[in-house]
């Protein structure tokens, strides 16, 4: 574990000769060591790479250079991205590894770069960001650092549990359904997903194109907010990314929420007895704390939600179909089972289901838009409880246990959404709070959670197996 | 009596008080109570509101405002557009009346109102723009104004027909696969489908919400232009319309094409023996003129032809089945049956299918902007033949979409203009199609244009028109 929980306060030690890049790269090469064979964060380590970087960014800061603002920090990519470094397994048996040696650099993984950013390695996910963690499969079981028996969420598995134990202190993860929010909450980090067309998305491979976004897991608002200034603006590679400027993410952290509107909805009704008995004490908290620094707030009621949940699988099912049809033809059975399931599901959806579905999407859009004429920020739980037992989550999704989860919404709108830790559930698990905004107002959405984290700590608590003293007492 | 064949010359003449609007309405009225019968242009007719409209405009004039060359001119709109007048029927005992009503002018409509242009009245289509002509239904059957045993094309069917026989000077019709172009060609005028987004569409039943374009229908591409100029513009009420500025588009018809790379394909391959035997000679012709206007002629090939005419019919009846969906299930019989079996052409088609159409446009979309950086038009038949017999339609549908060139340009969205260029079988027009980059319009109108100031296919008019000049029209 590193002397610095975020990216913020290793940026200013390294500036301030405190420490170096290799010796944040080393801390987190010692956490890796210590505990990845357990928690399953990594599919690859670039270790040799990675000191090479890191010892480069030390003679660049020695030598007075001028250096971007990720100079130096260990950061990780979930293996659905390509990297220079290697190739991406999508953590399946089906992706032609040439795919990723052929891409290179990700436009993302290139901009992380530029600004001086370190690749640790690619860390885990399901099978194409839709599969299940699957037991059988030559890839690792991403487990929970709060408690093994769980799931890390996902699909950005690795990317919240890497995070959250200090193997990086930022991460790349994807978000089509709530891949980037489930795991931060789960796993008690700091998720981002930006606007649908913020961050180019080329050199990931698609789950479903026009649901799919690019965004960083950190431990921290603010980390969020430096990691977006790099990886925010158009590219020409991805037809999907809208070209308008990158407005500054750290003028608006002032830490005073005065004069914003803040729409509130618990949505107990949808998540029913899955809703821990500890979440709506820490739900109300959240929102007080907002209040405090400054929040007008009000009730809000979400439009067309259960629409919304229904398209995004019906629109993710068919255009995932879509693409891997050729190999789901071919190669069946060297797809997981849990993927079978869900492309199975694109079997059954017609193609005029599939033009509803995003009919209903564009209703949802101008209804969302409409109150956001009233608020301007919308605040959820991220879940409506703690992270989902490994031996609970083939029946739970069996059953179409989604309802415990309230992401997808904001995929299909695509709205950004951001999710942070607000407390712990009755099992000792991190529980979070959804802040989204209106579309491209990252600067809003940031403010509040960044304030937010101002006056609690829950973003700072580390689980025990990431400590090496935690580690010695359990010995 | 003097008649005006284009808008051009009638506005010329209403300025320079050879003529007044209430004179130019009174004829197109005269023309369609000697053809309308006959050759079935209108659903509805507004002679009353078109007179008074032709009065404030010739009262305009007289007070010295002109709001420019659509003041005072009869024009005819497709009904599945809604006018204020009355309800849009669509051609189909489906459609909700009061819709039409509730929704009053279309925002095309109101554009050319304000630009002081007389509706008058609704033009015949095929039932929601996809069904064929039926001969046991409560509508007009369109015909050919140049023989009426043939099929004036559709489905902008009136729009053809009222223009090519001078019952309006110019029209509105929509183009999904080839609907603006095909009566066009069909009819001997000349048609415009402008790009993607250029035209608002809201107020227009939609087909393919992804393909459908609003344009107009005239006697000359200057006339086009002269109508293109007050359509065009984005309208917030339609998400598809794109904000690019609205160029001026009768600067650039200067009849010469020198410096302008046009290439050129006949699509004989594809049209087989459905091609006119006088196809060939007609086409090398045109492609001769614009040669000898300046244009630098090269042979092309278009990229993904089969995959753009495939995508565009897959992509249109799954687009208008999840629209029709909640009407085909409780008021199947209503629909014609040529809309049920265009329709049910959607039932077997996957979600996947949907997406992966989808993603051909794409490529397809980008192979022809490459093709753009070295031609800057694209020449080719409208129809490879002329225009089918009426007792001959049930072959359109098995085989005879062989040789209508038209869906390529709908699924790319690129903009087309189709202009009369000789005659085929039984002396019926032949059409030809000139395609440009998207949002370069002007540079499709100022070839079109160069085209007409070196031929007169356009102006010829077929024997019942020629009677025109015969009929009596009440001072």
């Amino acid at each position: 574990m590193t002397a610095y929980l975020t990216i913020t306060d290793a940026a200013a030690a390294l500036r301030a000769g405190e420490t170096t890049s290799t010796e944040l790269v080393r801390a987190a090469i010692d956490v890796a060591d210590r505990c990845d064979s357990e928690v399953g964060s990594f599919i690859v380590r670039y270790q040799e790479s990675s000191l090479a970087a890191a010892q480069a960014a030390d003679e660049k800061l020695a030598a007075g250079d001028p250096v971007g603002p990720l100079h130096g920090i260990p950061l990780g990519i979930k293996d659905i991205i390509s990297t220079a470094e290697g190739t991406s397994t999508a953590q399946s048996l089906v992706l032609d590894p040439q795919w990723g040696i052929d891409q290179g650099d990700a436009v993302v993984v290139s901009r992380l770069r530029a600004a001086g950013g370190i690749v640790m390695g690619k860390l885990t996910t399901m099978e194409f960001a839709c599969g299940l963690p699957d037991f059988e499969r030559p890839f690792p079981i991403p487990r929970n650092p709060w408690s093994l028996d769980h799931w890390a969420g996902g699909s950005s598995s690795g990317s919240g549990s890497s995070v959250s134990t200090g193997m990086v202190m930022g991460a790349l993860g994807t978000d089509t359904a709530g891949s980037i929010r489930i795991p931060a909450a789960y796993c008690g980090v700091t998720g981002v997903m930006p606007t649908f067309g913020r961050v180019p998305k080329s050199g990931c491979v698609p789950l479903g194109y026009s649901l799919d976004h690019i965004g960083p897991l950190t431990r921290s608002a603010r980390d969020g907010a430096l990691m977006l200034s790099v990886l925010a603006g158009h590219d020409p590679s991805d037809a999907c990314a809208v070209d308008l400027p990158v407005p500054d993410y750290f003028a608006g952290l002032t830490g005073d929420l005065t004069g914003l509107r803040v729409g509130v909805q618990r949505l107990e009704q949808y998540g029913g007895s899955t809703e821990d008995p500890l979440l709506p004490a820490a739900f109300a908290d959240a929102v007080a704390a907002l209040a405090g620094l400054g929040a007008h707030v009000v009730e809000v009621e979400l439009p067309f939600y259960q629409e919304m949940m229904a398209a995004d699988m019906v629109v993710m099912a068919s255009e995932a179909a879509a693409y891997h049809m050729p190999d789901l033809q071919t190669r069946w059975l060297d797809y997981a089972p849990g993927t079978r399931g869900l492309m199975s599901m694109a079997f059954a959806i017609s193609a005029a289901d599939y033009v509803q579905a995003q009919r209903a999407r564009r209703v949802a859009q101008k209804a969302i838009a409409e109150k956001f004429a009233d608020v301007d920020l919308i605040v959820t739980p991220t879940t409506s409880g703690g992270a989902i037992a490994f031996d609970e989550l083939a029946s739970l999704l069996a059953q179409g246990g989604f309802n415990s989860i309230y992401t997808q919404y904001w995929d299909c709108t695509g709205n950004p959404a951001t999710s942070l830790p607000m407390g712990m559930s009755s099992t000792g698990l991190p529980l979070a709070l959804q802040i989204a905004a209106r579309p491209f107002d990252e600067v809003t959405m940031l403010r509040a959670a960044d304030a937010f984290q101002r006056v609690t700590d829950w973003h700072l608590r580390v689980p025990a197996i990431s400590t090496g003293e935690q580690i010695g007492a359990a010995l | 009596m003097r008649s005006y064949s284009t808008i051009t010359e009638a506005a010329a003449a209403l300025r320079a008080g050879q003529t007044t609007s209430v004179a130019l309405a009174r004829e197109a009225i005269a023309v369609a109570d000697a053809h309308d019968e006959a050759v079935g242009t209108f659903i509805v007719r507004y002679n009353q509101q078109a007179l008074e409209a032709a009065e404030a405009a010739d009262a305009a004039f007289a007070a010295g405002v002109d709001k420019g060359p659509l003041q005072g001119i009869p024009l005819g709109v497709k009904d599945i557009i809604t006018t204020r007048e009355g309800p849009s029927t669509a051609q189909s005992l489906v459609l909700d009346p009061q819709w039409g009503l509730d929704l009053g002018d279309a925002v095309v409509v109101s554009r050319l109102r304000e630009a002081g242009a007389l509706i008058m009245g609704k033009l015949t289509t095929c039932e929601f723009a996809i069904g064929m002509p039926d001969f046991e239904r409560p509508f007009p059957i369109p015909r050919n104004p140049w023989n009426l045993d043939y099929w004036p094309g559709g489905s902008s069917s009136g729009s053809g027909s009222g223009v090519a026989s001078g019952m309006v000077l110019g029209a509105l019709g929509t183009d999904t696969g080839g609907s603006i172009r095909i009566p066009a060609s069909y009819c001997g005028v000349s048609g415009l489908m402008p790009t993607f987004g250029r035209v608002p569409k809201s107020g227009c039943a939609p087909l393919g919400y992804s393909l459908d374009h609003i344009g107009p229908l005239t006697r000359t591409a200057r006339d086009a232009a002269l109508m293109l100029s007050v359509l065009a513009g984005a309208d917030s009420s339609d998400p598809c319309t794109v904000e690019v500025p609205v160029p001026d588009y009768l600067t650039g018809l200067s009849g010469d094409l020198s410096g302008l790379r046009i290439g050129v394909q006949r699509l004989e391959q594809y049209a087989g023996d459905d091609e006119d035997p006088a196809l060939a000679r007609c086409f090398a012709d045109a492609v001769g003129a614009l040669a000898a206007a300046g244009a630098d002629v090269v042979e092309i090939d278009l990229p993904f032809y089969g995959e753009l005419t495939g995508a565009c019919f897959l992509i249109l009846v799954a687009e208008a089945v999840a629209y029709h969906m909640p009407d085909l299930q409780s008021r199947w019989v209503d629909y014609a049956p040529g809309t049920r079996k265009m329709l049910g052409m959607a039932f077997s088609l996957s979600a996947a299918d949907f997406v992966q159409a989808q993603r051909a446009r794409r490529v397809g979309q980008r192979a022809v902007t490459a093709l753009f950086n070295d031609v800057d038009l694209i020449v080719t038949p409208t129809t490879s033949g002329v225009a089918t017999r009426l007792d001959g339609l049930d072959r359109v549908l098995s085989e005879g979409l062989r040789s209508i060139h038209t869906p390529y340009w709908d699924s790319t969205g690129n903009p087309v203009i189709s202009i009369p260029m000789g005659f085929g079988t039984d002396d019926m027009p032949l059409g030809l199609q000139i395609a440009g980059r998207a949002f370069d319009e002007a540079n499709v109108l100022r070839a079109a244009d160069a085209f007409q100031q070196r031929s007169d296919w356009h102006l010829r008019k077929p024997d019942l028109v020629v009677a025109n000049t015969l009929l009596e029209v009440p001072a």
